[in-house]
């Protein structure tokens, strides 16, 4: 009768110990997957193999195989003295127990290297092509030996960890690549905005210098230089134009700047008064501190005006359309009269003469392009809307990020403003992004690709005439297109 | 959802009663080993570990306990437990626990135990 309990109590133990290793492997995978540093992941893998097991000493090392460095190392119950040793042989300890197999019992290593009798286990791993590793585990404090389904848990184990270090080591690529290309656009930005800023002069001394030129050549017939005159100018134009447009771009991202340093002088304004008037005798100091910021980070010629946004985007549009009159494309307007917006007029100005470039450059001919003013609740809306080749879905992603051009390959690129495909410089969006969080507005874009020439690299031949697929204008107009929305927020709207 | 740890000393001559409430995970590490090294081991010559029933243990906070356990046996300190569950006395047997202190239903016969074997020392 006494061996029916023995089994029974032996089954229950077992199931205990079942229950006892599942709940290990949960809570390991619990804890491992919401750490992201690798000595934290190798602390918490050590606590809880060991734990699970009854073992006192644990260790755990991460060696770069080509160099046979350590990467980390992680121990527990371990000595000193023998830690060092782990160190110093960890190499040749991975070697081995990578020569071996999964699992190495202890007893299988050569009797002379210096690391035996320091562990009872070793499981080497191999986290990814840089990183190889190994778990050793001493003997369990129950003197038992290792059975195969403790082999079996600590392989699972083993390979939650090699998950979270897989996991870890991502993280950490990530957060070092981020940290290299934020200290690579903090570098290209200040070469940029060097490179802005010294550009200027001689672009305004060349545009004076060819003016000067055409008048002085007058005496010349016109045919032998008019053209080489008129391709000089047009270049330094469009030079002039890129420098502005960096110019604003560079400038938004002093903005914050200028805004701390005008609160922290206000918020001490009276004890800086008060100090300047005690030792120097100087009471304007204030003014002048104010009109340093102001010189230094101010925003240049860029006052918010009440301006009536109906009746300025009808006169941009007035003054647009005959650069592109040799474009056969129609645009319909239709403008609400709508409470002014507040915004600089300057500003405002690049931003329709973008909006609508864009969308003439997109549209081919036989197109149409849709402009409205609308007040929409407390909000006023400004709608460019084309009807062109739309944007790639990859391509939208990118778009205000500056410097990414929406149209063709250069291959196909006119170069002419207003041209279709005429391929700009990509920084007319990066710099509306920039007035939109400047000037408090919203822009958003909603595109959808020509279903005709849904790739990148699909041409569209610039007019619905020469279209295989559209045979007239209503065609090309259903095939797809692109709507940029400005936004004036009630707060940037004059109140009715 | 996890307890917070909360620890209580009572000093009864050469014995010290560490009452602990709260689960034993990995947080507890810092609790429980300050708790222990606070004792004077030159005085403290047996230790209780008092938890409560509901008290749950994961495999770190066992290998939190097992470290505890192997420095009080460097210092010649004897440890008793008390207040298990049936499942965690199990799985301290399992575990080799046991093998470092004796797991007591009755705390005052823990007491007892260890007051006889401090007072051997």
């Amino acid at each position: 009768m006494a061996e029916p309990a023995t089994t029974a109590l032996s089954v229950q133990e077992e199931l205990d110990r079942r229950l006892f290793y599942l709940k290990t492997l949960y809570d390991m995978s619990c804890e491992l997957f919401g750490i992201m540093e690798v000595g934290r992941i190798l602390k918490h893998f050590l606590l809880m193999t060991t734990g699970n097991f009854g073992v006192i000493e644990g260790f755990l090392v991460l060696v770069e195989p080509s160099s046979r460095e350590i990467e980390h190392f992680a121990s527990v119950g371990i000595a000193e003295d023998s830690k060092t040793l782990l160190k110093t042989h960890a190499a040749d300890m991975l070697r081995i127990g990578q020569e071996h197999g999964l699992i190495m019992d202890a007893d299988h290593f050569p009797k002379d290297v210096a690391f035996h009798g320091l562990f009872a286990l070793l499981v080497p791993f191999q986290v990814d092509g840089t990183c190889a590793g190994a778990l050793g585990i001493g003997r369990k404090l129950v003197g038992e030996p290792y059975s195969s389904e403790d082999e079996d848990l600590l392989l699972t184990l083993v390979n939650s960890l090699v998950i979270a270090l897989k996991n870890a080591r991502y993280a950490e690529a990530l957060k070092k690549a981020y940290e290299e290309v934020s200290s690579l656009n903090r570098a290209k930005d200040k070469v940029i905005n060097h490179l802005s800023h010294e550009l200027k002069t001689p672009i305004s001394l060349l545009k004076a210098a060819l003016t000067l030129l055409d008048r002085k050549l007058g005496d010349y017939p016109r045919e032998r230089w008019e053209r080489t005159l008129l391709r000089a100018q047009k270049n330094v134009d469009r030079l002039s134009a890129m420098q502005e447009e960096v110019d604003d771009i560079m400038r938004g991202k002093d903005v914050t700047t200028y805004r701390m340093l005008n609160l922290l002088l206000d918020q001490c304004a009276d004890q800086i008064a008060l100090l300047a008037a005690d030792e120097v005798g100087e009471d304007s100091i204030i003014e002048r501190i104010r009109e340093r910021i102001e010189e230094l980070f101010g925003p240049k010629d860029q006052t918010p005006e009440k301006i009536s946004l109906d009746r300025f985007v009808a006169e941009r549009l007035e003054a647009l359309i005959p650069l592109f009159s040799h474009r056969k494309v129609r645009i319909q307007s239709d403008f609400d009269r709508a409470r002014p917006v507040i915004i600089p007029p300057d500003a405002l100005k690049k931003m329709v003469n973008g909006l609508v470039r864009n969308a003439v450059e997109n549209t081919p001919d036989g197109g149409m392009i849709d402009v409205t003013v609308k007040e929409v609740g407390e909000e006023i809306h400004l709608v460019v809307r084309d009807y062109g080749v739309g944007i790639t879905k990859e391509h939208q992603r990118r778009i205000f990020e500056g410097f990414f051009p929406t149209q063709e390959t250069d291959a196909y690129r006119s170069g002419h403003p207003f041209d279709f495909n005429a391929g700009g410089k990509g920084a007319d969006l990066l710099r509306m992004k920039i007035f939109s969080e400047r000037f408090n507005f919203r822009l958003q874009m909603d595109s959808e690709r020509c279903r005709h020439i849904p790739g990148e690299n699909d041409v569209c031949p610039g007019s619905v005439d020469q279209c295989a697929h559209c045979t007239n204008g209503n065609d090309c107009a259903d095939s797809g297109g692109t709507v940029f929305k400005v936004v004036f927020p009630s707060s940037g709207v004059e109140k009715s | 959802m996890k307890k917070v740890n909360e620890v209580k000393i009572d000093l009864q001559g050469s014995v010290a009663v560490i009452d602990i409430h709260g689960d034993i995970t990995s947080q507890s590490e810092i609790i429980l080993r300050s708790s222990y090294e606070r004792l004077d081991s030159e005085k403290i010559k047996g230790i209780l570990l008092k938890f409560e029933k509901a008290t749950y243990f994961n495999s770190e906070g066992l290998k939190v306990l097992i470290l505890i356990l192997a420095d009080a046996r460097k210092r010649a300190q004897k440890i008793a437990v008390t207040g298990l569950s049936e499942h965690f006395k199990k799985i301290f047997g399992m575990v080799g626990i046991t093998k470092f202190a004796k797991i007591y239903d009755d705390e005052d016969q823990a007491i007892k135990d260890l007051e006889s074997f401090a007072g051997e020392g």
